[in-house]
């Protein structure tokens, strides 16, 4: 934080970093092999669909901007957009999430941004782990985050992620920024 | 210790030798100073002695007064010695004894000052917010620490920092009582209080510098204590999973929703930066992060990779 932030109160908004958002599909072979876990082939964005200009953007011109079915977009019970997005192949399903963050970086909403969700699941089902990689936008950075009930986590296994995604992605290192997503949309 | 399966850590030994020369250096210029103050060799030599044995002695005793630990019989918490009992079967080595504290902050601690005087305590806090398998890894690192007679090395190191205290206070009763100045000979009680404050400067900075010796080697102690016992029971990340419930409320991982914190701090706007730096020069233990860094890597080497 700079004097001038710290003096007068004025924090600029930050801008999303989307250069590790691609990085995400390193992560795919490390949690196949090692957790034995691959994508359900669904992630999503979460955002405010406010502009920085304070411009708040229609469901119909979200579709618009970012030509795709109405059905993709949603809005949760704390008033966040999400857009979800579904592939069967991993890798053109992170280019297709980048796209789409691209286009709201754009469209001014790039500092309302608030974090795009990967979600694996087992590959021998029932298997262990519900597990999804969350990227914060403002922080550059991945955290685990695996739901094990309405509101309970399974740190465990979270932190077992941790231990092999080290080398693959950058992740939170600040523990406590691993924030959960209560009864998030992309599953 | 060699008997024992607790793996012998050659860093660990090197860093006990060097803190122990340097210790032992501090020691007799401690010593060295007594003695020019005039108290006689045999008094300091007997005093030096008699307060590292016991320190060296009643540690354990110490350690579970103020903790507030009574031990206890297998009748009573028959889950906690069946868990030291397979541990002590695991690493070849002697039971210790097992105590419970009745406080509810979750911590855990070995005391005594050799294995067969050794106290491994928990408190009720830690028994009631971790898993069976969570509670064995931490008593696996208590062990550990038992295994490399941390309580004994510490003793000895933190000893020299008291005396060293004890010596600057003496020192400075000394410059103030001969400041008022009985001697005819003025220039020579200039010189004696002089030569007081000089020892009093010089035992502060060795006390000083034998706090932040026994503090990182201390630090460094429970990363062994940590590698080892992760590797006895063969799941580091119970450790990990251990330390992070244990260390901050229930653990750092938050449970506040990423959405709901965006919403009451100023989430959308830079985030002010974190300092490390001073505390961890201070502090007896690493850093969680460190720690954790630590049992990674060992899940991964324990996987093969």
């Amino acid at each position: 934080m700079s004097l001038r932030t710290a003096l007068f109160g004025k924090a600029k908004p930050v801008k999303p970093n989307l250069e590790y958002l691609l990085a995400a599909s390193k992560s795919f072979d490390v949690l196949r092999d090692e957790l034995h876990l691959v994508s359900s082939g669904v992630a999503g964005i979460c955002f405010k669909s406010l502009t920085t200009d304070g411009v708040v953007h229609t469901d119909e011109e979200l579709v618009e901007m970012l030509k795709i079915n109405p059905t993709a977009l949603s809005t949760d019970e704390l008033g966040f957009k999400w857009i979800v997005e579904g592939n069967t192949d991993p890798e053109a399903l992170v280019t297709q999430l980048h796209n789409s963050a691209s286009v709201l970086e754009q469209n001014g909403i790039g500092s309302n941004m608030l974090c795009a969700v990967f979600a694996f699941k087992p590959l021998n089902p029932p298997g262990q782990g519900s597990l999804r990689m969350v990227y914060l936008f403002k922080r550059g950075t991945y955290y685990p985050f695996s739901p094990s009930g309405e509101e309970t986590r399974d740190n465990e296994f979270e932190l077992r992620v941790q231990s092999f995604l080290g080398g693959a992605l950058p992740l939170e290192q600040d523990l406590s920024k691993w924030m959960p997503l209560w009864g998030l949309p992309v599953n | 210790m060699a008997e024992s399966n607790i793996r012998p850590d050659h860093g660990l030994s090197v860093r006990m030798m060097i803190t122990i020369v340097g210790l032992m250096f501090l020691y007799i210029i401690i010593a060295v100073v007594m003695i020019q103050l005039g108290i006689s060799v045999a008094v300091t030599t007997i005093f030096c002695g008699a307060m590292l044995y016991a320190q060296y002695f009643f540690s354990g005793k110490i350690a579970m007064f103020s903790m507030r630990a009574h031990e206890v019989t297998p009748e009573e918490e028959p889950e906690l010695h069946r868990i030291v009992d397979n541990l002590c079967q695991l690493a070849n080595m002697k039971k210790p004894k097992v105590g419970v504290a009745e406080m509810d902050l979750p911590n855990a601690f070995a005391t005594g000052r050799n294995p067969n005087n050794a106290v491994v305590c928990v408190t009720r806090g830690i028994m009631h917010r971790l898993s069976t398998d969570e509670l064995e890894a931490v008593l696996a690192h208590e062990i550990s620490h038992v295994a490399h007679r941390d309580v004994a090395v510490m003793t000895i190191a933190s000893g020299v920092g008291m005396l060293a205290g004890m010596v600057s206070r003496m020192a400075m009763w000394g410059a103030m009582l001969g400041g008022g100045g009985n001697s005819n000979d003025n220039n020579n009680g200039g010189n004696i209080v002089l030569l007081e404050i000089a020892t009093m400067l010089v035992s502060m900075v060795v006390g000083f510098v034998a706090f932040l010796l026994t503090m990182s080697l201390s630090r460094y102690r429970e990363l062994s204590a940590d590698r080892a016992g992760a590797i006895l029971i063969g799941k580091p990340q119970m450790l990990a999973s251990a330390l992070v419930r244990i260390t901050g409320d229930m653990g750092k991982i938050p449970r506040t929703d990423l959405r709901k914190a965006e919403g009451m701090n100023a989430f959308f706007f830079a985030p002010a930066l974190s300092g490390g730096g001073a505390s961890s020069l201070f502090a007896t233990h690493p850093s969680l992060q460190k720690r954790l860094d630590q049992l990674n890597k060992i899940e991964r080497e324990l996987n093969g990779q």
